[in-house]
């Protein structure tokens, strides 16, 4: 069988790829309304996440303000973070702030200080880290957990502002949020006791380790790989992020790499992806949540990881990724509250390469 | 006739604190199981999109991109897991709105057209559809939001849609009909409903299978980015491959200081400097590129508006 550059650890994709060409939406690019009359246009102000309307929510928010945090990364931010222990306590995004990044941490808190961090517990399924800055009688956020918000529940994203950061309404209850495969950005052919190099993609983890056209990709996280489809079912395994140790035959030699695994929509675009992104970016890990409810509030990938509250002003869950156009996820309190002390423990749950099951068969024919 | 009663909360410009918050969550969760039951997801040919029924009976409101043709066979999804064959009926092409009827004897859950005089800039109104298609186990996927702009050919809305949202229903604080999903631009704030007086007033057309109404062929100005506001202007978030920003050499990360020679303040400014010019025209883009200034100039291409 032969794979191709834009098949590897993409297959969901391309299936989603059929899906969505044939979901007809007209997208504007930069297209415009006839140049007539200026017409009566709500001002910005007052569109639903505008600054009229976030003042509104003013009262809703003074509590757990204090309790949230700026995380910056290297000095910009990457994520909001919810203060859990008065003590120096700070749950955040994991993604956004170790792994890809890897710079100083440090917490800027509502009064303006800004505390070096230290990541102390980590959970890989939820994407949540623990950190912990070494400051006292810091105010802590308040949970809602005996239910999660219904449908049509107005939210507020809190950040260490006077004003939520933006403001939107529960979605989708909560559910299982499927993962995005990881993209190794190579294609393949099958040789004898391996998969046969045949494209690297620029810019791809595969090209970031020197992999070359040629080499033999003959074990990927303790699995050997016989033939190309074997490699393939093992990438989907991973998510965008993960590092994926392999052995690797070149000519005569065979060494050992780790290749960190993009996300497909950097190198295969396509029109769900456009159109998602209409709009801003999305989060890079934004998949794979065990336990997740949607709202429509719009957020910046850096916005996500801190309290998302009720009009009580008490977190029903942490903002956990930027999905798309319509959609932020948030895990719900009840989750959060179970693992606080897990994770101010010091525990990694570091999930299996295996943690994922059996995939489904592609469902259309690999491109090429 | 006034416009149906609402409390004071669901209809002035500022909420007025909490209080007014929670007069809207309280009539939105009063609304969203009916409006959830009346939403419904279409498959159609290889085509996949969203709709609302609006009668006992069965007929259901969608956009044309979705349904097409008179006389197409329709798969209608509704949210209780049904699955139920349907048939297009007419459809208008210039404001992208169809009618469709489902097959079976009702009755149906539905809900009524608002009166289109009775649709307003900045009232609350809540958008259902299907984004992504439709998922068996989730139920339509709700969005609040305010209309931005009415114009005779389409309503504007803050109400996030996305690909597969195609035909679903924008509805009022009174859980009727305003518009249908239809077009989407780049910021978040361009979503384009069909108007539902394109409905009310061809009403007898859609029901006998009419296909009326053309495309609108007018070409519209068109750059090719999408952008934030920037203190200076606007930053470019995206370029668009192959259209006239992407072609002059506009990249992704520049700051747009300066439109022809003058300022601006933030994106939408920018697509209304736009909006008055034609396809063919020139545009001078001052532009700061990691601390340098650079000079672009674009020449617009043509393309359908919204």
């Amino acid at each position: 069988m032969i794979g191709s550059v834009g098949s590897i650890g993409s297959i969901g994709l391309h299936r989603r790829v059929s899906v969505w060409l044939r979901l007809l939406v007209v997208v504007l690019l930069m297209a415009v309304v006839a140049a007539a009359a200026p017409p009566a246009r709500l001002p910005r102000d007052l569109y639903k996440s505008g600054t009229a309307i976030r003042k509104a929510f003013r009262p809703v928010v003074v509590a757990p303000s204090q309790a949230t945090v700026a995380v910056l990364v290297d000095g910009r931010q990457r994520a909001l973070g919810a203060i859990v222990g008065s003590d120096g306590w700070v749950l955040t995004k994991a993604s956004q702030v170790n792994g890809i990044h890897g710079g100083a941490i440090r917490c800027r808190l509502k009064d303006g200080t800004s505390h070096s961090a230290r990541q102390v517990g980590f959970h890989a399924e939820h994407d949540l880290v623990m950190l912990k800055i070494e400051v006292t009688g810091l105010s802590v956020v308040e949970w809602q957990s005996e239910k999660d918000p219904t449908v049509g529940s107005l939210l507020a994203t809190c950040g260490p502002s006077e004003l939520p950061v933006a403001v939107g309404v529960v979605s989708i209850r909560r559910r299982q949020i499927q993962h995005l495969h990881g993209f190794l950005g190579v294609g393949f052919d099958d040789v004898f006791g391996g998969a046969l190099i045949t494209r690297v993609m620029p810019n791809s983890g595969a090209s970031r380790i020197g992999l070359t056209v040629g080499d033999v990709i003959i074990r990927v996280a303790g699995t050997t790989i016989p033939r190309g489809r074997v490699l393939r079912d093992q990438i989907r395994k991973f998510r965008p992020g993960d590092v994926l140790p392999m052995r690797v035959r070149r000519g005569q030699v065979e060494f050992d790499a780790n290749a960190r695994l993009g996300s497909p929509d950097e190198h295969v675009p396509n029109r769900s992806i456009l159109m998602n992104k209409l709009g801003g970016q999305l989060s890079f890990r934004r998949g794979g949540f065990p336990n997740a409810f949607a709202h429509d509030t719009v957020l910046k990938p850096e916005q996500c990881g801190g309290p998302v509250v009720d009009l009580n002003g008490r977190a029903v869950g942490i903002n956990i990724a930027r999905e798309g156009r319509t959609e932020s996820h948030a895990i719900p309190a009840q989750v959060i509250v179970g693992l606080i002390a897990d994770l101010k423990s010091g525990r990694k749950f570091v999930a299996p390469a295996n943690r994922l099951g059996p995939v489904d068969p592609p469902a259309v024919p690999l491109a090429n | 006739m006034a416009r149906p009663m609402q409390p004071a909360a669901l209809t002035r410009s500022v909420p007025r604190g909490v209080a007014d918050l929670l007069a809207i969550q309280t009539r939105v969760g009063e609304l969203v199981e009916d409006l959830s039951k009346a939403t419904v997801g279409l498959r159609i040919g290889n085509g996949a999109g969203s709709g609302v029924i609006v009668s006992a009976d069965g007929y259901v409101l969608s956009a044309a991109h979705v349904t097409g043709t008179p006389n197409r066979r329709v798969s209608v999804m509704l949210s209780d897991g049904r699955i139920l064959p349907g048939h297009t009926l007419g459809l208008n092409r210039e404001l992208d709105a169809s009618v469709l009827k489902i097959d079976v004897k009702g009755p149906f859950p539905f809900r009524r057209l608002a009166r289109p005089k009775d649709v307003r800039t900045g009232d609350w109104c809540l958008a259902l559809g299907h984004p992504g298609g439709y998922q068996s186990k989730r139920a339509p996927v709700v969005r609040l939001g305010r209309v931005i702009r009415t114009e005779s050919g389409f309503l504007q809305t803050d109400c996030t849609l996305v690909g597969g949202d195609s035909g679903g229903p924008l509805f009022d604080l009174s859980g009727n009909v305003i518009g249908i999903h239809s077009r989407i631009g780049p910021p978040t704030s361009w979503n384009f409903h069909v108007p539902i007086r394109a409905y009310t007033e061809s009403w007898v057309k859609f029901v006998d299978g009419v296909a009326f109404g053309r495309r609108n062929r007018v070409r519209q100005p068109v750059l090719g980015i999408n952008g934030v506001d920037h203190d200076l202007g606007c930053t470019v978030t995206a370029v668009s491959p192959n259209l006239p920003a992407a072609r002059a050499g506009v990249r992704s990360g520049d700051v747009i200081v300066k439109v022809d020679g003058r300022g601006f303040e933030g994106f939408d400014s920018l697509f209304n400097h736009v909006q008055n010019k034609k396809p063919g025209d020139k545009l001078r883009l001052s532009i700061q590129r990691n601390g340098k200034a650079v000079e672009i100039t674009v020449t617009l291409a043509g393309g359908r508006g919204p």
